[in-house]
């Protein structure tokens, strides 16, 4: 219920451009710009007190509508909770890849790290973060690990009796699923 | 000394060099590097059931300068790595690394840019042990293998 | 607080000598690759950053180059300590993409496992905090008991720590003859146990001088840096994903959150205990509710045919293959669960793309959001009481790093 009304209010603010319901979870899209004022909005007026999770997932050329998103994006997620009534809600942006957004260090203090990690693993730059620098891998490592296009960096296992070897991750292949949806 | 080129052991301290074969293998102090789910079994091998204390290796010292033997139990990870080869140039001569677990031996189940793909390529490893993570009765069949490895080892510098 | 409060302002304005130590990543003390970097001033924490990545492993990456199937290996070896847990949150969340409703006993014995977990985890959590603080008979004790523990996983599915025992829509296995008199053989004899654990700690003088007051983290730092789990209701909200989004059942059974309202490392420690008294009698009453059934959904899309039905149908030599050389495929879409587990709220947040293999697989976990608030509830402790405060909020370091 409380989902539903903020949901109803944050379109009528302008701030969500489109609202996708999947499997009785609600998802707000906004554009980058608006994102830090939507995730205001909803923890101002309706009680969404705690940022549960703060993520991203990265969509390469091909993953994604290629006229809406030419060269991919990286969708940052942001996961809020309302403590007093247990409703969640999620609310997403597609940035560019490698691009910049505002911080919510401001807002919750506890996303210092979370936006470090995204960093890290995705290149995604946070303005007005106190301290953006690398948080999981080490200072000087080049590249960003989670990104599509980096690769696993396997070592190939050789196999006895002059088996060619072979990539762990390639012994079941990739298959898309021809079904339409 | 009485030592030819057809003895191997010198003729006078033999026994002398196997009392203290014998005293080291049978008191050796681990250096806990205990990283990840391998150092769990590490903890249940000391503890109650599967005693190393009647091994004489209860007491894990937290500092290497005071430990014969490093069991590298864990995913060693990419940051992780200067740390390890740290630690084991601090520990002092004879001095011997376990590999314990699978990730230890040869990156394990991960075979990616973060795990570095067995200890082996960064310290020199005598013995290895394997499993996922290895029973605490596969930790003391290798410490017992090591203590045999330090029986029959080379003469005493 | 007040007096190490005028401690800390007296000793940045008298220009003292600050000591920067780390609190290094091999350390006996650290439960795991943790690196505190400390400022001192004699004993006195000024401030304290921690430092995590050594135990990187990147797992998310490595999920997404896997089957859906093959993923449960990976994902058991997160929070190494509750294995259970984790197999748990993803299947789950595969489950809730592909719409499967798993049978009744295997939600039943899901939950026993689950809760034995959540036992093993928080007995070793008190056995290593007691070691840390000196009593290592406190250790032997709980390590015995968690034993039997591990026997009980290891005779139901092979592995003592990581079962991997969970499969999309079910479990691997029924049970073995043994489980049932072993569960009720440990029950019977842990509430014994329990009273001694708590015969020797909680009135103890010792143990209380040196958890009362330390680590404070009150009701809105938890909300700020979203803690959850014994650190929420230590703080005095009864937060339980078991009760606000049920999963397993878990809305058919008894039980109470019990909370503490102090906030410190010593209301944490009671609120541990008593959950321990919880999980025993949750196990109680599911094993009551278990009754013979099968323990996989029936559906060959989503599980390997039973090996019996190979020599006698094609369609299930066809299934088998599929299954092997490809794996499933679950409609494109996002799915976010929680699961509780020992330490918190652990959320498996799934993108699948119709493939045979996860887009994304992003683990949400409890110990990353603790690690980080010990930078704001370890200013003005004293150097051996650091060790108290990382203890009490139990984390684990494969969670934290991935």
């Amino acid at each position: 219920m409380n989902t539903q009304n903020a949901t109803k209010e944050a379109v009528d603010k302008g701030y969500v451009s489109e609202v996708v319901e999947f499997l009785d979870e609600t998802t707000l899209v906004c554009i980058t710009e608006n994102v830090k004022h939507a995730l205001e909005f909803l923890k101002k007026n309706f009680g969404f007190k705690v940022l549960m999770d703060l993520t991203a997932v990265d969509y390469l050329k091909n993953d994604l509508d290629p006229k809406v998103f030419p060269e991919g994006a990286t969708k940052v997620v942001y996961l809020l909770h309302n403590p007093s009534d247990m409703s969640r809600i999620r609310v997403v942006t597609y940035a560019d890849r490698g691009g910049k957004l505002f911080s919510v260090v401001d807002l919750w203090p506890g996303a210092n790290w979370y936006e470090r990690e995204v960093y890290d693993l995705y290149g995604i730059h946070f303005q007005n973060h106190p301290n953006l620098t690398r948080i999981l891998m080490p200072d000087d490592w080049q590249g960003h690990p989670l990104r599509r296009d980096y690769c696993l960096t396997e070592e190939s296992v050789e196999f006895k009796n002059g088996v060619f070897p072979k990539v762990p991750s390639e012994i079941i292949p990739y298959v898309k699923d021809k079904r339409s949806y | 000394m009485g030592m030819t080129k057809r003895e191997k052991k010198p003729f006078l301290v033999a026994p002398l060099e196997e009392l203290i074969k014998w005293a080291r293998g049978n008191s050796l102090w681990p250096a806990q590097f205990g990283l990840a789910c391998c150092a769990i079994e590490m903890m249940s091998t000391a503890a109650g059931r599967y005693d190393i204390s009647r091994f004489g290796m209860e007491v894990f010292r937290a500092s290497p300068r005071q430990s014969d033997v490093m069991i590298v139990a864990g995913r060693l990870s990419q940051k992780m790595a200067p740390v390890l080869k740290m630690v084991y140039d601090q520990m002092l001569e004879p001095k011997w690394v376990i590999a314990m677990g699978d990730c230890a031996s040869c990156g394990g189940i991960y075979n990616n840019y973060a795990i570095i793909q067995g200890v082996d390529k960064i310290v020199p490893v005598d013995v290895y042990i394997s499993g996922c993570p290895p029973r605490p009765e596969a930790l003391i069949d290798g410490l017992i293998l090591l203590q045999k490895k330090i029986a029959a080892g080379g003469p005493i510098r | 607080m007040s007096k190490t409060s005028d401690l800390i302002n007296t000793s940045l304005r008298e220009d003292k000598d600050i000591m920067e130590l780390h609190l290094g990543p091999q350390h006996p003390s650290t439960h795991g690759v943790l690196c505190i970097k400390l400022k001192l001033d004699g004993e006195l924490v000024l401030d304290a950053e921690p430092v995590i990545g050594y135990l990187h492993t990147g797992i998310e990456k490595e999920c997404e180059t896997r089957t859906y199937h093959q993923v449960f290996t990976l994902v058991d070896r997160l929070d190494y300590l509750s294995g259970p847990a984790e197999e748990q949150g993803w299947a789950a969340a595969v489950e809730k993409l592909m719409d499967i409703k798993i049978p009744e006993r295997a939600e039943v014995i899901r939950l026993i496992m689950l809760e034995l977990a959540r036992l093993g985890s928080h007995l070793l959590w008190l056995g290593t905090s007691a070691l840390e603080l000196n009593m290592s008979s406190i250790y032997m004790y709980c390590f015995a008991e968690r034993e039997k523990i591990l026997d009980i996983f290891e005779g139901v599915s092979g592995a003592r720590m990581f079962p991997t025992y969970w499969r999309i829509g079910g479990l691997s296995r029924d049970l073995n003859d043994e489980f049932i008199p072993q569960t009720k053989d440990f029950l019977k004899n842990f509430p014994s146990i329990w009273k001694d654990l708590n015969n020797l700690l909680t009135h103890n003088y010792v143990w209380c001088e040196r958890l009362k007051g330390i680590g404070v983290i009150d009701e809105k730092m938890c909300y700020e840096y979203m803690c959850t789990g014994p650190i929420l209701r230590g703080a005095g909200v009864p937060y339980d994903i078991r009760k606000a989004y049920p999963y397993l059942g878990y809305e058919n059974y008894s039980f109470n959150v019990p909370t503490h309202p102090d906030g410190d490392a010593y209301a944490r420690y009671l609120v541990r205990l008593e959950e321990m008294n919880e999980s025993v009698s949750l196990i109680y009453q599911a094993l009551d509710k278990l009754k013979p059934g099968p323990v996989i959904v029936n559906d060959r899309k989503v599980t390997m045919p039973p090996r019996a039905e190979l020599a006698v149908s094609m369609e299930a030599v066809i299934h088998q293959f599929k299954f092997v050389s490809e794996g499933i495929s679950p409609i494109p879409g996002e799915v976010y669960i929680p699961v509780e587990s020992a330490r918190g709220e652990l959320g498996y947040y799934v993108v699948s793309n119709g493939s045979n293999k996860p887009h994304r697989v992003r683990v949400r976990s409890p110990s990353f959001a603790s690690v980080q608030v010990l930078k704001e509830c370890m200013r003005g402790l004293l150097l051996s009481d650091v060790v108290v405060a990382i203890a009490s909020v139990d984390p684990i370091l494969g969670d934290v790093d991935r």
